[in-house]
């Protein structure tokens, strides 16, 4: 019996006998990169007064793929398929508003009419450099720059964010929405992003940058896939269970030279062990994070977590935080 | 013997699905994947997700879509299995059935 389905989607040419379940064709991390890449391109179509809308019609596309494809097989073009359906969500969205504000009355807005004209790729990799500096915004402060980065760029939710940035999921929601809200303003008031104000965040540019690839990141995973698991473990069991337990993941461990120099190992150790209130290597690790940070924004940005934690914070279910040198050992 | 063919009807509670961030979508892509290529055998037909749509009467037509209750008709597909409880077995293994909130009905369908 044909293993077709009813819905339609399934675009093989007739007589295409290849399975439906030839999924192989989609590279790995597609939705979280395609994510940052329509958020990207639309944003530099509508402008980042949009952000909020674009960001949606991201998302709807991508869920569209993932319900459109699991049951009818991948398009020939998946990048090219997502564009076009968040595009198209995208400007039906703005159509809609601009219905609404004419039926309050108000003067209609100006509504841009843009083609979902096929994206080249170099064309791409422009518009995701374009976004990157259009969130390293000086009006908006170093950590919520990382935020919307993170966000529109890299296509974490909220919640894997606040996660990343040891953040509570409100609050950081907030700043998000101020984030854009500044956005909006400094667009409305100054315009498209000029070529001197590029040079001027570049700084910041090079800090999100280097964050980028050490909060998530890819590059290091393939890299030396353990030593930074085990630094991530230790980060995650430190949220769960308390900074002790976050610790006793890493009694013990010898890391690569690579990470032991570089400033996330030494801002885990000094994050967990200020939390330990384990002063006198809290401070040490504090200084070679500060140290070791790769640019100014960096530093700021480590000093204000760090200095934040170090006014003490609670322990989770009051355990014991009578500051031992060492952990026990893991078992 | 050849197989049976059953009728999985997808129910969600309204309101209940959260929109999944893009590193679950890939997570949830690549579990419905292997779930599908595991199973292929038993599925007959994927089925979809259902939009909106109708109800004709003798009296005439009424718009849809139709939530009784507090749960709505989200999605169908046709299973192949020798018995109900193998049918069961690749549904309970389906990834998009395991949210909580979702129910599923497993319908025996009569061949004629």
């Amino acid at each position: 019996m044909p293993r077709g389905h009813l819905l339609g989607h399934d675009r093989r040419a007739p007589g295409d006998q290849r399975p439906l379940t030839a999924f192989s064709g989609l590279v790995e991390n597609f939705f979280r990169h395609e994510y940052g890449r329509l958020v990207a391109s639309l944003v530099r179509r509508v402008g980042v007064c949009e952000l909020e809308a674009v960001e949606d019609a991201a998302q709807s596309a991508l869920l569209k793929a993932l319900e459109t494809w699991t049951s009818g097989g991948l398009p020939e073009q998946p990048s090219a398929w997502v564009f076009r359906v968040a595009h198209n969500a995208l400007m039906g969205d703005l159509r809609a508003r601009g219905r609404r504000r004419r039926l309050l009355a108000e003067a209609p807005p100006p509504l841009v009419a843009t083609e979902a004209e096929p994206r080249l790729p170099s064309e791409v990799e422009d518009d995701l450099l374009r976004m990157l500096f259009v969130c390293c915004d000086e009006a908006i402060p170093v950590e919520s720059q990382l935020a919307l980065a993170l966000k529109t760029l890299c296509g974490f939710s909220v919640g894997e964010i606040a996660q990343r940035l040891f953040c509570n999921e409100a609050s950081l929601y907030k700043r998000l929405a101020r984030a854009r809200e500044r956005l909006r303003a400094q667009a409305e008031t100054l315009g498209e992003l000029r070529i001197e104000q590029c040079a001027e965040r570049l700084p910041a540019v090079q800090g999100v940058l280097y964050l980028l690839f050490t909060e998530g990141y890819l590059l290091l995973e393939q890299v030396a896939p353990s030593a930074l698991h085990r630094l991530n473990r230790a980060v995650a069991v430190a949220e769960w269970r308390g900074p002790q337990e976050g610790l006793a993941v890493l009694d013990g461990f010898q890391p690569p030279t690579w990470l032991a120099g570089s400033f996330s190992w030494a801002a885990v150790l000094a994050d967990l062990h200020g939390r330990c209130e384990n002063e006198g290597s809290a401070r040490r690790y504090r200084q070679l994070a500060l140290e070791t940070a790769p640019t100014p924004a960096l530093e700021e940005l480590l000093r204000r977590r760090l200095d934040g934690n170090a006014k003490g914070e609670p322990q989770p279910d009051g355990r014991d935080s009578s500051g031992n040198q060492s952990s026990p050992s893991p078992d | 013997m050849s197989k049976t063919k059953y009728l999985c009807i997808l129910r969600s509670a309204s309101g209940s699905c959260e929109t999944p961030s893009p590193a679950q979508m890939e997570d949830m892509y690549a579990k419905f994947n292997a779930w599908r290529e595991k199973f292929q055998d038993n599925i007959a037909d994927m089925g979809g997700r259902l939009g909106g749509g109708a109800v004709l009467t003798a009296e005439g037509r009424i718009d849809g879509p139709f939530v009784e209750g507090k749960e709505i008709v989200g999605g169908f597909m046709i299973l192949l299995a020798d018995s109900l409880e193998e049918a069961a077995e690749v549904t309970r293994a389906c990834p998009g059935v395991t949210f909580s909130g979702t129910t599923v009905e497993l319908r025996e369908i009569s061949a004629p």
